[in-house]
């Protein structure tokens, strides 16, 4: 140790014993593979791995390289580690950005069998071989071998951390926030902007990435007002964080722009402490509107490229003076400076404050100012027009080879090298909406272009480096935004402070580089990978992305980008501007799944629905299943029989006594008016004017295009009053499309609608014994005999001494069957006493799976026909199309390609081989012919295995199938190898003559 | 109507129950009630009588019904306009001779349609109620936004909802589909949790 301020504290061999901003009070211990070390509140875990000495944070991706820290912040490519343990693992989890907790277990990945000795840098001495591109060269021959032997190897080789094995036990939030105006970003602009946004009564939110506001103002030993820095954030802090219109969302990374003012934001709301509280959150994931947005996101320092720059210890510089100044952490003891500008020699004036000996000053300029040079603060051997060729270490460094101005090379033994390419402003939020960002000479960077509308850009996001200027720019911002959105008052005042000197003269690589000079750190690319690439062609910034992975994962080439890309123009001697950069797509930082999934996992995943009968289905041991977002029971088993054996019996049961059904997932549709039955007219093919009161009638309604819609009962209540019913599927369809007709079709009309599929609770009494339930029932003094209440009827009757109820004569199983509808509140009552008056008959409640088999033995089509590719004409419905009046589908339904003999008609099939069974989906081909697209002649809709005829039968569509019936046909399905031979026959299999309906 | 010997089953029976949930904070930070009204009816204005049905609306009521996304209570009815010559009326316990009477005096005006059992309607308030709407609702609630009186045909956790803010401060009217109510209560409690929930 050689500074004088410097002892071990608390354990922590690198640690300062004053400066930075550190509670150190509050000491944390925590464990990096399995070692314990310890830290202070206020600490990440890089900087907390840094006082304690640990520089060997990781291994590369491909070359297993060792690594350790090139940055501060989120866009660290190096440092990922597996965060916490067990079904908490989270892999390739950046060390720059986790707060430092208590208790907190880190490990290091993609390294066997240790950090330190890692089998697989032997990949590093292949890294001739392992070059750009080398997947598709390497592995291309034999192709068989690529599933079997190539992948599973290059993936145990590559790739970064391993994901969990369990369940994620904590819960993820999303979230709603909105806003006058978002400020993104709490550096020096953005802390501004917010006063003066905040000063005139805009609602704000202030989102910051960091546990702790200030950006880099942390993170400088710079002066505001006189004050220390620092100081001047707390200020403002406090005076924000009293406003009423302000909400300062720390640990809150935007990540994305979208439409309509739109911003995704992710709140780490507890990935700062060991165990998440009970009932709140790990991670919130907020969508933030937002009338308007100030970036204030700064800039990301970019690297130099020479030979061994991904060593431990080499690192950028900016990221040097974070560790010291915020963290009283020492990157090192004895260090080299390499820097393209003046940024560089504030790490060395810091550096040296600390107590760190500078060794040397490496400028690649010739000549820098004397301001500059002067600043240096150190007696440091300066070498202007120089540049680092190599550095030489194992797993840290021992030294740099140097170039200097006249050729000659230079060796110094160092730790540790502080390397500055320069700044890029985080212009990557400006782009999420295709904007393209403009390259600027002057400070050799990209800066915004065209940008998101209502966002403007401030300070080092926008290309303003200087401390004043941005300070200037944030309150200039604030203001000019506050008057935008008409807010009263005037500009504030800005805090004075200097203008440091940001003069750059970029270095895109070291030509003279001996060793591999790496571009982007996270993939192993390397100087070479990329020459290589220009040269093989890949000539687009996108192809150089995709052939050589630069700027892929989880850091996309936050620091790696535009040096890749300067290179590549180099390469092809054009302007970067020409080269341009790759698409910026959100989110800006990985953001877990369960995040965006916030409370809509598991049996959350979406939203259900239940009927008012649901328990009782339940207590009849119902298999409940999702029927759309509706839980229907699907058969109700006895003892262990399965779903077809409980499926047969109910169908059977039904068809011999009498079953009962819930069917109140129906939708239904209450319409009123004296132009009501003009409006049903219209809306269905068959006409429903000349209905009866008291009646009910099967509609079929067509789309525009001619295609059938939906179908359903419609019973007429009174002589201006409608009762629709729809299928399940297309309930909120059809009233959408109904409503679209009489709102922009025939506003005309006086008819007023509303859905009423919630009101009422509704259960079918189907088979020969319902009239007796049915009648069991009803209060007394409503006759519901055969001939007093006939087939199609539909009337008001009252149940159990007052319940309200309607009763329709309707029938989808084909038996004389009833539906029942109750207030939903009676729902679950009105079940259970159809139980008790049907005991005596055997009652048998049916699930969905008997209605379908039901009407599938009466040839009714459901949404398996009715799926949008079918006429009434394909359906053998043709009949109900009236020829005396207008509707819509009329026209489009005579398209001569829809009456063409050879399109397919609904069909039923048998299987030749009573104990075949068909499946839904197969095609019909001809006998002896091979399965081909061009031999196809239609599909099966629907199967199912009809107890009352002993045999699996279907329902299909088949091109000229009505002349095809009596004839055979195969039942072909080659995904589940199935090749069955059909007899082709009338859909209906069950009471062709429609007996049974009456009883 | 004549009421019948039947159980009426409430949506959340078996569900929800009174009490204290999730953080135990001093005060709970969202209080729910469910309401069970005595009656709900959609109005739906003829062809051209519009005003005729508002001004009959505000007649009975004692209080400017208007046409648009607002909800005005009165007399243990409130009235939130739900789309353009539509609204839905809801009368809470003893109110039942005022809703017989403005049932007579719409006819011939709007179409009526008894929804009494089709909705499931929740009331939260509590100083962090917006805290826990915000969980699942995308309208901003801001009082300067969407203040007292405003009606919103919104989500709530992917589930249709009428929002509106009631006169009360930091109190809205949650109404939904009967059919979801347990997953409208499922998202709810989960939202609330962290602020300390009353369940009333």
């Amino acid at each position: 140790m050689t500074a004088s301020n410097t002892a071990t504290v608390n354990g922590q061999p690198f640690r300062q014993s004053r400066g930075g901003h550190l509670e150190r009070s509050r000491p944390l211990s925590f464990t990096f593979d399995g070692k314990n070390y310890s830290g202070f509140g206020g600490d990440t875990l890089a900087s907390a791995l840094m006082a304690n000495g640990v520089k060997l944070l990781a291994r590369s991706f491909k070359y297993h390289r060792p690594h350790g820290l090139l940055s501060a912040g989120s866009e660290e490519p190096n440092a990922l580690v597996e965060l916490r343990t067990d079904a908490r693992r989270e892999p390739n989890t950046r060390a720059t950005t986790v707060e430092l907790f208590e208790g907190l277990v880190a490990t290091s990945q993609n390294r066997w069998p240790s950090l330190e000795f890692d089998v697989m840098a032997v990949n590093g001495l292949a890294a001739p071989l392992l070059g750009a591109g080398f997947y598709y060269k390497t592995f291309m021959w034999p192709a068989a071998f690529w599933e079997k032997l190539y992948e599973p190897l290059i993936r145990r080789a590559a790739g970064l951390g391993r994901a969990a094995n369990a369940g994620d036990p904590d819960r993820y939030e999303k979230a709603f926030a909105h806003c006058d105006v978002l400020i993104i970003g709490s550096g020096p602009a953005g802390l501004m902007s917010a006063l003066a946004v905040a000063r005139r009564g805009a609602r704000v939110i202030l989102a910051e990435e960091d546990f702790a506001l200030g950006g880099r103002l942390l993170c400088e030993r710079q002066e505001i007002n006189g004050q220390p820095a620092a100081d001047w954030v707390h200020s403002i802090e406090s005076e924000l964080a009293a406003l009423p219109n302000v909400t300062i969302m720390r640990r809150t990374t935007v990540f994305g722009v979208y439409d309509g003012g739109t911003y995704g934001a992710l709140q780490r709301v507890n990935d700062h402490v060991a165990s998440v509280p009970e009932h709140q959150p790990r991670q919130r994931a907020w969508r933030i509107i937002a009338k308007r947005s100030i970036l204030a996101a700064g800039a990301i320092e970019r690297p130099l490229v020479f030979g061994n720059n991904d060593r431990p210890g080499v690192m950028l510089a900016g990221a040097a003076r974070t560790y010291l100044n915020r963290f009283a952490a020492m990157p090192g003891q004895k260090v080299v400076i390499f820097t393209a500008g003046d940024d560089g020699w504030r790490t060395a004036r810091d550096a040296a404050a600390a107590g760190l000996h500078v060794e040397a000053i490496v400028d690649r300029r010739p000549d820098v100012a004397p301001d500059v040079t002067a600043s240096s603060g150190s007696e440091a051997r300066v070498i202007l027009g120089g540049r680092i060729m190599n550095v030489s270490a194992s797993h840290g460094v021992r030294g740099v080879g140097i170039l200097d101005r006249n050729g000659q090379r230079t060796t110094i033994s160092c730790d540790a090298v502080f390397m500055s390419g320069g700044w890029s402003p985080t212009v990557n939020l400006t782009c999420h909406l295709g904007g393209k960002p403009q390259w600027n000479e002057a400070i050799a960077a990209f800066v915004p272009g065209a940008k998101p509308a209502q966002m403007i850009v401030a300070g080092a996001a926008n290309g303003t480096f200087a401390l004043g200027q941005c300070l200037r720019a944030g309150a200039e911002s604030g203001g000019a935004v506050a008057s935008d959105l008409g807010l009263a008052g005037g500009p504030i005042e800005c805090p004075k402070a200097d203008d440091e000197p940001v003069a750059v003269t970029p270095l895109w690589y070291v030509k003279e580089s001996t060793g591999l000079a790496f571009v982007d750190f996270q993939n192993d690319v390397t100087a070479k990978d990329v020459g290589l690439a220009a040269r093989e062609g890949y000539r687009s910034v996108e192809l150089l992305k995709r052939y050589t992975t630069l700027g892929m994962a989880t850091d996309q080439g936050k620091t790696a980008n535009v040096n890749g890309l300067a290179m590549l123009a180099a390469s092809r001697n054009l302007d970067i501007a020409a080269v341009g950069t790759t698409v910026y797509r959100p989110p800006f930082v990985p953001v877990a799944i369960g995040a965006l999934a916030g409370h809509h996992r598991g049996k959350d995943f979406r939203p259900t629905r239940r009927t008012p009968a649901h328990d009782w289905a339940v207590e009849q041991c119902g298999v409940m299943r999702e029927s759309g977002a509706w839980l229907r029971a699907g058969w109700f088993p006895k003892g262990d029989e399965d779903w077809l054996a409980a499926t047969s019996r109910e169908v059977e049961a039904t068809r011999n006594g009498v079953g009962v059904c819930d069917v109140s997932t129906l939708g239904k549709i209450d319409i009123q008016g004296s132009d009501a039955a003009t409006f049903l007219d219209r809306v269905y093919c068959n006409t429903f004017s000349t209905l009866p009161v008291g009646r009910a009638r099967y509609g079929l309604m067509l789309r525009e295009d001619g295609m059938v819609m939906d179908d359903g009962t419609t019973s007429r209540l009174g002589q201006e009053h409608f009762l629709m019913t729809t299928t399940t599927a297309n309930a909120g369809p059809v009233m959408q499309h109904l409503e679209f007709c009489h709102q922009c079709l025939w506003p005309d009309l006086d008819v007023q609608m509303v859905s009423v599929s919630e009101q009422w609770a509704q259960f079918s009494i189907a088979g020969p014994r319902a009239q007796n339930v049915v009648s069991r029932l009803v209060d007394r003094q409503h006759d519901v005999s055969l001939s007093a209440f006939a087939y199609l009827g539909a009337r008001e009757v009252s149940l159990a001494g007052g319940c309200p109820a309607r009763l329709f004569r309707i029938s989808y199983s084909g038996e004389l069957a009833y539906e029942l509808a109750v207030p939903a509140r009676y729902g679950d009552a009105a079940a259970r006493a159809i139980m008790m008056a049907g005991e005596a008959f055997s009652i048998t409640p049916y699930g969905t799976e008997a209605l379908s088999v039901m009407r599938i033995e009466k040839g009714h089509v459901a949404g398996n026909e009715l799926n949008g590719t079918t006429t009434a004409r394909d359906l053998g419905l043709a009949r109900m199309m009236s020829t005396k009046k207008d509707y819509i589908g009329r026209v489009m339904a005579g398209r001569p390609a829809f009456l063409a003999e050879d399109r397919w008609d609904l069909v039923g099939i048998k299987p030749v081989d009573r104990t075949a069974r068909i499946r839904a989906g197969a095609h019909f081909i001809g006998i002896g012919e091979k399965p081909a697209t061009e031999r196809d002649r239609g599909y099966v809709t629907s199967v199912a295995y009809s107890p009352t005829v002993g045999h699996w039968i279907g329902l299909g569509l088949l091109n000229a199938g009505r002349k095809a019936i009596g004839s055979r046909m195969r039942a072909v399905d080659l995904l589940r190898d199935s090749d069955i031979e059909v007899e082709i026959c009338d859909p209906v299999f069950v009471d062709p003559k429609g007996v049974r309906l009456h009883g | 109507m004549a009421e019948s010997a039947w159980q009426r089953r409430t949506v959340l029976a078996g569900i929800a129950h009174p009490g204290r949930f999730g953080m135990a904070t001093a005060h709970p930070g969202v209080v729910a009630r469910m309401i069970e009204p005595i009656a709900i009816y959609s109005i739906s204005a003829r062809r051209g009588e519009i005003a005729e049905t508002v001004a009959c609306l505000s007649d009975n009521l004692g209080a400017p019904v208007v046409d648009g996304p607002k909800r005005l209570a009165s007399g243990g009815i409130s009235v939130s306009g739900v789309g353009p010559g539509q609204w839905v009326a809801i009368g809470r316990e003893g109110c039942q001779s005022t809703i017989a009477l403005l049932q007579t005096a719409l006819t011939g005006k709007a179409s009526v349609v008894d929804q009494t059992d089709s909705r499931f309607i929740l009331e939260l308030s509590g100083d962090r109620v917006r805290c826990a709407l915000a969980k699942g609702i995308p309208v901003d609630l801001h009082p300067s936004v969407f203040g007292p009186g405003d009606v919103a045909q919104t989500i709530a956790g992917h589930i249709h909802v009428q929002l509106a803010s009631m006169t009360e401060h930091q109190a809205y009217e949650l109404v939904t589909s009967a059919s979801t109510a347990v997953s409208l209560w499922t998202w709810m409690t989960s939202s609330a949790a962290e602020f300390g929930l009353e369940v009333l």
